[in-house]
């Protein structure tokens, strides 16, 4: 028994370990950014287009994904049973069985390729509907190749599996009829029967669901033959959708093929096997935005700032969220330039603003809840509505006192499996606002809503709206000061960086100077040369003896440097100063319309 | 004899549910804790056509049932989830006509029943128009990834698109669809908006359709806010250019604002527009007929001295832009309009006044009212005013209004019912409230639409907004519409004003 089965235990297991050694991040986001509401009213859209079915189960299974050893143990039981199914369909022998593998195969590729572009999903259940539609048409070809193949019936089956099979598995059912009429042909009894009626019902019956009106009233006209493959998602990136297409293509080939020579089984699954391991996704800066966003959601902040430390060669969305976690450990002026900075670009074959990964986040942990909600509605309206987006616009009602627009919120998060404790924490503010008083996420967030609230905020990209929402040096509080302070230094600001300084000082005499601030600091009032400044810095920097000697040193260096740009100084320097402002102003430069 | 068949019908029909609600509540001790109802459907008007108002009880109970009786019978339901069977409550609410429903609510706690104080539900003999048309949206900004205008029949829980941007929105391509306006209630003429993709105005009249496009000689925008002359093949429309704010931490979040605006004929049948009124030292937007066809209302804002930089001063001033209530004379056979006369002067109490709809049988005017500025909608001040025509008075309708948005506002076909957006449920998501309306202009408690599942009002993550009445069904489907934006537009040509 398990030797007949190995072929299909092989496509589970690799499918499992790839996904849980790899993609545990990946499988959390899908969750996060997935939602399941079993409710009539979110239900009954899913049946308005073909296919919907397929999205609906993969929205009901990727619930499993919170604890992602669970996702990916469902998916790998979706490849076994698709290796199953399409060994059976097919009536793979011998080694040909290994083979029935590769369809499985090329899904999984579809799913560990996924880069930056899981922020833009229009489609639910993504993760397991491509596996689920496959599944389906090999278990049609299955049913047909066991009762009607050969008989009279045979094309009464294909035109039926079409006519039922599109509703409910849309594109998918358009494949099961042309591998049910590559197999007649492969037996040549009626084949070309087959053929000719799963042609014309593969194009009258989108063709009917497309214009008839009453029926799919949410049908996507202009991709009636695409339903349910994730056309909105890829269709003008169409690389993505390539392992999709090997795995129809390698359906087709099988049709065709019931043994294999010795070598062909090693080296077509070999070559599968490697096309997983060389297309998958192995971005870094992707995969620890995955796990930043998952500290950040679990408020590990040393988590966030861990991963910061390991990112090398940061995009702004890592130094974002590591500014986040500073803030909330009350170092952010302190040890921002501590870590790795810089503004990697995204690797991703359709670049797009941060905005759509990480703003929802940042924005409401420096507090400018508004814009929170505000994007969170926006991408939630134009991407899938989801848990993630969910969550904020709760605590930003909650923030806010609309509690029961919160109680909405909470409400629809908590109708998905497994948020249950992240609801019953959110949950209890409601029945008693009071405690949110001693909370250390509000403690953290209210002092930063303490602004002009009929004040505009600014638009544009994520940078430049926190630049505009900090840029009045004037000074607040301490938790205000924090984000003014670092906002006008990762600017390169001098004259906000020693105004905001100076305006605490009028206000909190004794306050400290975080060794982020003071590096700036002692760097701008020595640009700018006036000795009054010089003095006055001085004594706001009596006690940062330490950082006022090592720029002295720093200076000298600088001045004595031959060719600051060339690669071998700006070594030295991250060597010598790689920690500090001075190496962040001299070598760092971000693009704030990213 | 037919009455009385109806009557043991009835009786039968109510034995078959009484029978499966749990035994003693009949021999309840009265309570004073009043019912909680979601929604809150107590003391309320209805119309005898309106479909069932299905209710949640949410007073503490281990076991819960609900009584309605009519003159004609009574329905036993249980509780806490009262949904109602849709004939027995034709038969209740027919039998009512012209008097009340009587609502209990009985609740068992530690095995004693509670019967908590009656209500009542008056049911009016002025029916409600059938067919309510609203758009969903989420309550954004300027996405609109999935936007629907649907049609809704009061008297069932039937409803279904009339259109949506899903058939056609794709991954660049996004599609706003708005202000939908039928004319003189009647589903056959009808228009709509389509921005950026396939953009365009949809109108429909009969069985011909056509897509028209309104920018123009100098007309500051495309076709925005509109409305049908009730007879004659003439929509009225503002041009606006409008710009939105985004606040920092205020509730209200938004701020929607015109930075110039004017009101345009357009003549369906010729495709040709005209100013109707194109000042340069005012706003005027919001146009609406009155239902002879002679009266055209309409807001309008003078312009605070903005000074060198308008653009920049009206977005940090919007609060110092406030709209009066106007109207026009107009003759239908010569198509020329009179001399503005000022019908509410909201300004003259630091208000401001938009989106007129005067009353089909011309006895009062619904305007909506907030502090400053144009879109109520996301103004907390947002209230519903309504104008004595006869009298001029105008005074804010408190028994409708809440302490959030009320915005927009339509009246039926009858005059004696009004349907009304509110903020009230939740202060983010717009809700259809109904009101009756009595002939001294005097509304009554408002009622949420009704729902077959009444947590559907919670759990939807949209607004509803713009709804409008009329007397039957749209017969376009949403594809044939589609079809319609999918073709080349109609240029309109500019003409002189008359």
């Amino acid at each position: 028994m398990l030797k007949s089965c190995k072929h299909i235990l092989f496509s589970g297991l690799f499918g499992f370990l790839f996904l849980v050694i790899f993609k545990t991040g990946l499988l959390y986001h899908l969750e996060q950014f997935s939602l399941f509401c079993p409710e009539g009213d979110w239900l009954r859209v899913f049946f308005e287009q073909p296919g919907g079915v397929l999205a609906l189960a993969g929205a009901f299974l990727t619930q499993f994904c919170h604890c992602p050893v669970l996702g990916a143990a469902f998916f790998a039981l979706l490849m076994c049973l698709l290796t199953f199914l399409t060994e059976k369909a097919f009536g793979l022998e011998g080694r040909a069985v290994w083979l029935a593998a590769l369809p499985a195969l090329f899904v999984l590729l579809f799913v560990t390729r996924l880069d930056y572009s899981v922020y833009l999903f229009r489609t639910y259940g993504l993760l397991y509907s491509q596996l689920l539609g496959f599944c389906a048409a090999a278990a049609l070809v299955l049913l047909y190749r066991g009762c009607f193949a050969g008989r009279r019936s045979g094309p009464l089956f294909v035109a039926a599996a079409v006519l039922a099979g599109y509703p409910l598995f849309g594109a998918f059912a358009l494949l099961a009829a042309l591998l049910m009429a590559l197999l007649a042909l492969r037996e040549g009894k009626r084949g070309f029967a087959e053929l000719a009626v799963a042609v014309v019902t593969a194009v009258a019956v989108p063709w009917l669901c497309r214009d008839l009106p009453g029926i799919f009233p949410r049908i996507h006209r202009k991709y009636v033959y695409f339903s349910a493959l994730p056309y909105l998602e890829f269709l003008d990136n169409v690389i993505c959708l390539v392992p999709l297409m090997l795995a129809a293509a390698a359906s087709v080939a099988l049709c065709f093929l019931r043994r294999a020579g010795r070598l062909a089984v090693p080296a077509l699954l070999g070559a599968a096997l490697l096309a997983v391991g060389a297309g998958s996704c192995w971005d870094r800066g992707f995969h620890t935005v995955l796990a930043m966003e998952r500290a950040v959601d679990g408020q590990d902040w040393d988590k966030v700032l861990k991963l910061a430390a390991r990112q090398q060669d940061p995009n702004r969305i890592h130094v974002l969220y590591r500014d986040v976690a500073l803030y909330q450990k009350g170092t952010l002026t302190e040890k921002m330039f501590q870590y790795p900075d810089g503004d990697a670009p995204l690797h991703t074959l359709a670049p797009f603003p941060i905005a759509n990964i990480c703003a929802v986040p940042v924005l409401y942990y420096c507090g400018m809840i508004n814009a929170c909600d505000r994007l969170a509605m926006e991408h939630s309206s134009t991407f899938c509505k989801n848990i993630h987006y969910y969550k904020y616009q709760a605590r930003t009602a909650l923030v806010s006192g609309e509690y029961e627009l919160a109680r909405k919120y909470l409400d629809m998060v908590d109708a998905n499996w497994f948020e249950g404790k992240w609801v019953r924490r959110y949950r209890a503010f409601l029945d008693n606002p009071a405690l949110m008083d001693a909370d250390p996420e509000y403690r953290r967030l209210r002092p930063l809503l303490q602004d002009t609230p009929t004040a505009f905020e600014a638009s544009g990209s994520l940078q430049e709206m926190l630049f505009a929402h900090f840029a009045n040096p004037e000074y607040v509080n301490e938790s205000v000061f924090e984000w003014q302070a670092a906002t006008y230094l990762i600017q390169k600001d001098p004259d906000r960086t020693l105004d905001c300084l100076f305006s605490r000082l009028e206000q909190v005499p004794d306050a400290r100077v975080g060794t982020a601030l003071a590096e700036g600091a002692a760097l701008f009032g020595s640009e700018m040369g006036d000795p009054e400044l010089m003095r006055a810095l001085t004594a706001v920097l009596s006690d940062k003896v330490a950082v006022l000697k090592r720029f002295s040193r720093f200076g000298a260096d600088a001045n004595n440097a031959r060719d600051l740009d060339a690669k071998k100084t700006k070594d030295w320097f991250a060597d010598h100063y790689g920690g500090t402002y001075w190496y962040y102003y001299l070598y760092v430069d971000i693009n704030p319309n990213r | 004899m037919m009455r009385r068949c109806a009557r043991w019908m009835l009786l039968l029909a109510l034995l078959v549910p009484a029978a499966c609600t749990p035994g003693g509540w009949r021999d309840a001790s009265p309570a004073g804790e009043a019912p909680a109802l979601y929604p809150d459907y107590t003391d309320i008007v209805i119309p005898a056509n309106i479909a069932p108002l299905n209710f949640d009880i949410l007073n503490p109970a281990d076991a819960c049932v609900a009584v309605l009786s009519g003159p004609d019978g009574e329905l036993v339901l249980r509780g806490p989830e009262i949904r109602i069977p849709q004939k027995a409550w034709r038969r209740l609410t027919a039998g009512a006509r012209g008097s009340a429903i009587q609502g209990t609510v009985y609740v068992r706690r530690d095995g004693q029943w509670l019967r908590l104080p009656d209500y009542r539900i008056e049911v009016s003999a002025d029916e409600i128009d059938p067919y309510v048309t609203y758009r969903l949206i989420e309550p954004g900004y300027s996405s609109y990834g999935s936007l629907v205008l649907r049609q809704r029949d009061l008297t069932s829980f039937r409803e279904r698109d009339l259109y949506n941007n899903q058939l056609f929105s794709g991954r660049v391509e996004q599609q706003c669809i708005n202000c939908h306006s039928f004319q003189n209630y009647c589903p056959d003429n009808f228009q709509f908006h389509a921005r950026e993709g396939a953009g365009g105005t949809v109108v429909v009249t009969g069985d011909r359709a056509k897509k028209v496009a309104f920018k123009t000689g100098d007309l500051i925008s495309n076709a925005v806010y509109p409305s049908w002359h009730p007879t004659e093949p003439l929509i009225a429309y503002s041009v606006n250019k409008t710009a939105q704010g985004f606040f920092r931490t205020h509730r209200q979040r938004i701020e929607v604002y015109d930075s110039a605006s004017d009101l345009i004929l357009y003549d369906v049948e010729r495709d040709q527009v005209s100013y109707i009124v194109h000042d340069s030292l005012a706003y005027e937007t919001f146009p609406y007929w009155a239902a002879d066809g002679k009266t055209l209302y309409y807001a309008s804002s003078y312009l605070p001295d903005w000074g060198a930089d308008p653009g920049t001063n009206a977005f940090l001033h919007t609060d110092r832009i406030r709209y009066n209530i106007f109207c026009l004379d107009f003759d239908p056979q010569t198509r020329t309009f009179g001399t503005p006369r000022l019908v509410f002067d909201a300004v003259a109490d630091s208000l401001s006044a938009v989106t007129p709809r005067p009353s089909p049988d011309g006895r009062f005017l619904l305007s909506g009212v907030g502090s400053y500025g144009s879109f109520h909608v996301w103004h907390e001040s947002g209230d519903i005013y309504i104008t004595d025509l006869s009298t001029g008075q105008t005074r804010p309708m408190d028994e409708i209004n809440s302490d959030k948005a009320e915005s927009f506002k339509a009246w039926s076909s009858n005059s004696r019912w009004i349907v009304f957006t509110s903020r009230r449920d939740d202060g983010s998501y717009t809700r259809l409230y109904f009101s009756y309306v009595d002939e001294n202009g005097r509304g009554r408690k408002p009622f949420l639409l009704p729902q077959k599942d009444p947590a559907q009002n919670r759990r939807l993550f949209k607004s509803y907004n713009v709804p409008e009445f009329t007397t039957g069904a749209v017969s376009w489907s949403t594809k044939q519409l589609e079809d319609v934006l999918l073709s080349d537009p109609v240029q309109v040509e500019q003409i002189p004003s008359k």
